[in-house]
């Protein structure tokens, strides 16, 4: 009797191994299919038109939304990057963790991280669209996601300025160096790596984002913009524009180049970081 | 599975598989289901316009409707689901869907042009007089009233309201950019516009941009842009400061998949089918409409 | 230099107030002028001053909630799998490759449901005709949360001591055993931590949901029809509406913001209570 109940748990739980082995499996099929799905559907239907044309109702093009999605990185990098890395070094370098001004700082940037990209949307409709009278501009897209890209910029810096090791900065100082000397000529150049890799992933959130843009720049997918003021388009607003308004095979043909753009992003972003990672192995 | 990329292997081809079949196949129209409607987004102007021609002005769409933004993404789901109804500019019906007769009469220019399709409204844009002080701006309103805008509109299926309209004549010397933007009714047929327009006068461009109606009114009374287009009568409330000038009527024709065998549609059955508030006399499926 | 270090790291608290007082400033006085009951009412229409959005909330909760079910169960299953079921070998590369899913943009998935999973379920499950709406909302948003729930998942598994298992096994508990009834339970906050992160981004995704919720703002009452989210209702009206209907969006805003805080400090507390339990674990094992 005893032995049966026993046999019967081990039973079940191979059965739950067994759920959990489909479970990968399903997991991937579907992740898996999602790529291809967008790969059979696109990839037939890109094309120079498409991708460096004018744009025509009958035959639309991608050229305003690549020239827009390259100011709103621009923008956004331009004052993310600088806040978030300074933010970085002040969290790491100038501060012990017990005090309270460090814990608010993390708990703002926390919270911004969990904040929807929709809200962030509204917030720059609100200030830029409305209260600032912008009217609908790449500037003002390019700054909401700026604030939106902060956390990750500053999370993976502060990360990678930890890593580097007390004994530099301590020699640092052994030899006479002040404290931003120190930070400038060995710390930085130590976490060089893991701030690059961190730039690159934050270029992936802007070029992924739509839901920001759809309320801060407007939608403009006809005309190249001209200036930072202009109203414009990204390729992931395309991908919604294009699949949402008739133009399901072009929509296909963005999702494939967006997709190609993001792998390629992420790809870099990794390879930079091995060989950055080996060159500090050496270095230490 | 001793083997890692076996699991990957099986899992790629059970994907292609799947995607082989996804491909093929669909269902026809099936009397026995639910009228899919399909209507716009709150301020379109073919919304307010189809709705307040068939008597339900003001009021919200049916429980469950499908929201299209966009003249285009209406007829895609009408050409993709068997069961759809929706109501589109007749300018944009292309024969991917069945357009339906309304009260035995077809949606054609002829008939809206002597009054006997009903479910017709006026095109038009709208701009400050302020901006007719812009020399482009006046001369682009004087090339709508031409003779070779009102070719391109017959000829892209709208209604042309101007029977002898003098030809237009270039102004070589204007040079300048002018913008264009809301419905998106209008949209197509105003790009068509714009580079006949650009043709005549070399050095102009006329962007023309989407939105939708509201967008138009907004944009012509904030001055984002020179022009806003609209697809329903002039409403004076959403732009105090504007003028209209209607550039041409266009019908809005009520459209079906293609397998869907019904040919005719009553004022009052479209009525009982939009209407959020028909109560018992709703029309829910399809088998009411088709024996 | 200090100084300009300081004003960088103070620079997220100004963002964040900013962001409250502008969005507060802008719809609370909305919400106030229609009143709670009209603006926490089921009827949304605009051309009659009903803002109603409760059946936007409620739309938003079952999706949400739909898309849990789906997409924890299987992910959850997926990072166990991950753990120990899995060669060896292949596990370095499926992690790669799910963290390179994981970045893919949300309208890619988007339209993935609206040119795939809207279509099936229309011609081939929907009982009448709609394919838009609740199922396939769930559908594309827990293909969505899937990387994120076998990452973190995983991750919390790999933070529970190794003794553990080992204990397991050398009490005679098979492999099986070992994990389903020793080493998920403790990684339970890990997981938990997963599931509310997961939840914040189900509930504030936008893209993907616009593409295949249908649109209608009424409350739903079936898994196929046409339906609005939070999300779906601030990024339809967008780019076309103005004055008081545009500020209802900004007030639905708000609302959003206020679920995404909640959801932010369950994650914080969640987080601190998987960091305290491992400290108190690998201190008792020492």
């Amino acid at each position: 009797m005893k032995t049966s109940a026993h046999q019967r748990q081990i039973l079940k739980y191979a059965a739950y191994k067994l759920a959990a082995q489909a479970a990968l499996a399903m997991t991937l099929i579907a992740l898996i299919a999602v790529i291809i799905f967008i790969l059979v559907r696109g990839i037939p239907h890109i094309n120079m038109q498409l991708l460096f044309g004018d744009y025509t109702s009958r035959a639309p093009s991608l050229k305003p939304a690549l020239v827009g999605t390259l100011y709103l990185i621009v923008i956004a990098l331009s004052i993310a990057a600088p806040i978030g890395i300074g933010s970085a070094i002040f969290l790491s370098e100038y501060t012990n963790s017990k005090s309270r001004l460090i814990r608010i700082v993390r708990v703002a940037v926390e919270t911004l991280a969990g904040i929807p990209s929709i809200v962030y949307g509204v917030f720059g409709y609100v200030v830029f669209v409305v209260t600032l009278g912008f009217g609908y501009s790449l500037i003002g897209g390019g700054i909401t996601l700026a604030i939106m890209i902060l956390p990750v910029i500053v999370r993976s810096t502060e990360e990678s300025l930890l890593a580097v090791p007390r004994s530099l900065r301590e020699g640092s100082f052994a030899l006479g160096s002040s404290k931003v000397r120190t930070t400038f000529a060995v710390v930085l150049p130590c976490a060089a790596s893991g701030m690059v890799t961190s730039l690159i992933l934050a270029v992936g959130r802007v070029v992924s984002e739509s839901a920001v843009l759809i309320l801060t720049i407007g939608m403009a997918v006809r005309v190249i913009p001209q200036n930072v003021t202009s109203a414009g388009t990204s390729l992931a607003l395309n991908v919604y524009y294009f699949g949402s308004h008739g133009y399901p095979e072009q929509a296909a043909a963005t999702g494939v180049v967006l997709l190609v753009l993001v792998v390629a992003i992420n790809i870099i972003a990794t390879v930079l970081g091995k060989v950055f990672g080996k060159g500090e192995l050496a270095d230490g | 599975m001793k083997n890692p990329f076996s699991l990957v292997s099986l899992v790629m081809a059970l994907v292609l598989v799947i995607t082989a079949g996804a491909g093929c196949g669909g269902g026809g129209f099936d009397s026995s289901k639910n009228i899919a409607v399909v209507a716009r987004e709150d301020g379109s102007g073919t919304k307010s316009a189809f709705m307040e021609i068939i008597g339900l002005k003001g009021k919200v769409d049916p429980v469950g409707a499908i929201q299209q933004n966009g003249t285009a993404g209406v007829l895609t789901e009408v050409k993709g689901n068997p069961v759809a109804i929706a109501y589109e500019s007749l300018g944009y019906v292309t024969s991917d869907a069945k357009t339906l007769k309304v009260d035995g009469v077809a949606a054609t220019v002829a008939n809206i042009k002597n009054g006997t399709y009903k479910i017709a409204r006026p095109l038009s844009v709208i701009y400050q007089e302020s901006t007719l002080e812009n020399d482009i701006c006046q001369a682009f309103l004087t090339f709508l009233r031409s003779s070779n805008a009102q070719k391109i509109i017959s000829e892209e299926g709208y209604v042309s309201l101007l029977d002898d309209a003098p030809a237009y004549t270039a102004n070589g010397a204007l040079s300048g950019a002018i913008s264009v933007s809301g419905s998106t009714s209008l949209q197509d047929l105003m790009d068509d516009l714009a580079v006949e327009f650009q043709k005549l006068q070399k050095n102009v461009q006329v962007v023309v941009t989407g939105g939708g109606s509201g967008t138009g009114y907004n944009n012509a009374e904030s001055g984002v842009t020179e022009f806003g287009m609209i697809s329903e009568e002039f409403d004076l409330g959403k732009a105090p400061t504007c003028t209209v000038y209607t550039v041409c009527n266009d019908g809005i024709a009520v459209i079906v998949n293609k397998s869907n065998p019904l040919d005719n549609i009553t004022m009052a059955q479209l009525r009982n089918i939009y209407d959020v508030d028909a109560g018992a006399s709703a029309i829910i499926k399809w088998e009411t409409l088709v024996n | 230099m200090r100084g300009i270090f300081l004003f960088c790291a103070v620079f997220s608290i100004l963002a964040l107030g900013c962001i409250c007082v502008f969005l507060l400033a802008n719809g609370l006085p909305f919400i106030g002028k229609v009143g709670l009951g009209n603006f926490f009412g089921t009827k949304w229409d605009i051309h009659n001053g009903d803002y109603g959005i409760l059946s936007m909330i409620v739309a938003s909760l079952y999706v949400t909630a739909l898309s849990m079910i789906f997409g924890v169960s299987l992910g959850l299953l997926t990072a166990v799998s991950l753990y120990k079921f899995c060669p060896r070998r292949a596990v370095a590369p499926i992690r790669q490759m799910v963290n390179l899913l994981a970045g893919i943009p949300s309208v890619i998935y988007g339209l993935f449901g609206l040119i795939i999973i809207v279509p099936f379920l229309r011609d081939y499950i929907s009982p009448n005709g709609v394919g838009y709406g609740i199922l396939a909302t769930s559908l594309v948003l827990s293909v969505m949360v899937l990387p994120t729930i076998v990452g973190v998942s995983l991750d919390a598994l790999n933070a529970v001591p190794k003794n553990y298992y080992e204990g397991a096994l050398a009490l005679g508990a098979t492999k099986e055993q070992g994990v389903f009834k020793v080493m998920l339970p403790a990684a339970k906050s890990g997981i938990m931590a997963a599931v509310v992160l997961s939840i914040g981004r189900a509930i504030g995704e936008t893209m993907a949901v616009i593409m295949v919720i249908g649109g209608s703002p009424a409350m739903p009452t079936s898994l196929f029809q046409s339906v609005r989210t939070l999300t779906a209702n601030i990024a339809m009206g967008a780019t076309e509406l103005s004055g008081d209907p545009m500020t209802a969006l900004v007030a639905t805003g708000v609302v959003l913001f206020f679920f995404a805080l909640l959801l932010n400090a369950s994650f914080s507390l969640l987080k601190g209570g998987e960091k305290r339990e491992n400290k108190r674990a690998s201190k008792a094992n020492s």
